[in-house]
């Protein structure tokens, strides 16, 4: 199995009091298992991650640390902003009515051929997924673990 | 007879002042072994500190970014309004 991380499940891993929390746990146990074979996520959504923790805790060093952690801890591919990228973004955005970010882990779905992994807690995203352009969306609150 | 090295083996030769060689000497002799086995020793018992290897699991990185921070703090504010914020205030 191929993934493409959303920001959300990176943020619900490193906030222990999150929603989402033991489920991003075992998923982040997977990849290091190899259990899940592929996992990646883009520049765009490492940037949002470590906003969103900052504005969570209002603590900048954990916010660094966790992004730290992505580049150097975890065996999660970093998708860099390659022509490729950038031209399959600006159209995923053209074309989807949700965030810019959200776009980005579609884009990087797109480019590794992976399925785009999101947490159903985004919830005003949620209600336009139906409408979504591009790769396969997956909701780790119904990720089958039993890989 | 010239023993042939593994290929993993390399030949490094190293400066040290004469105390220290003597110091080695001695310390080789009462261990009964040869001066670079004892420095080959002290490296593999001094190096590891300086290598920070992957976790194997997802409590192992959470520990470690708790150990760089001191901490892992508390929300403050709660996710779900934050994006709340990013989609529907600052439009993102």
């Amino acid at each position: 199995m191929k993934v493409a991380l959303d920001t959300s499940i990176l943020v619900g891993f490193f906030l222990p009091d999150d929603l989402i929390h033991q489920l991003a746990k075992t998923v982040i146990n997977q990849i290091l298992s190899n259990k899940i074979e592929y996992a990646c996520m883009s520049k765009i959504n490492l940037i949002e991650m470590g906003y969103i923790i900052e504005r969570a805790t209002e603590n900048q060093d954990y916010a660094y640390n966790c992004m730290f952690s992505v580049q150097h801890d975890l065996t999660i591919d970093i998708i860099d902003l390659t022509w490729d990228f950038m031209t399959s973004l600006a159209h995923l955005k053209a074309v989807n009515p949700i965030s810019f970010c959200d776009n980005a882990t579609l884009a990087a779905a797109h480019l590794t051929r992976s399925q785009a992994l999101f947490s159903r807690e985004k919830e005003i995203v949620n209600r336009r997924f139906k409408r979504i352009k591009g790769p396969e969306i997956i909701f780790i609150e119904d990720f089958n673990f039993n890989l | 007879m010239v023993k042939k090295l593994d290929d993993t083996v390399v030949i490094s030769s190293i400066r040290i002042s004469k105390e220290m060689s003597k110091k080695l000497e001695l310390i080789a002799k009462r261990q009964g072994i040869s001066k670079t086995e004892l420095i080959r020793r002290a490296l593999e018992s001094y190096l590891p500190q300086f290598i920070e290897l992957r976790p194997n699991s997802a409590e192992e990185v959470l520990n470690k970014v708790k150990l760089r921070t001191g901490f892992i703090p508390k929300i403050k504010k709660s996710i779900k309004s934050i994006y709340q914020e990013i989609y529907e205030t600052e439009n993102l």
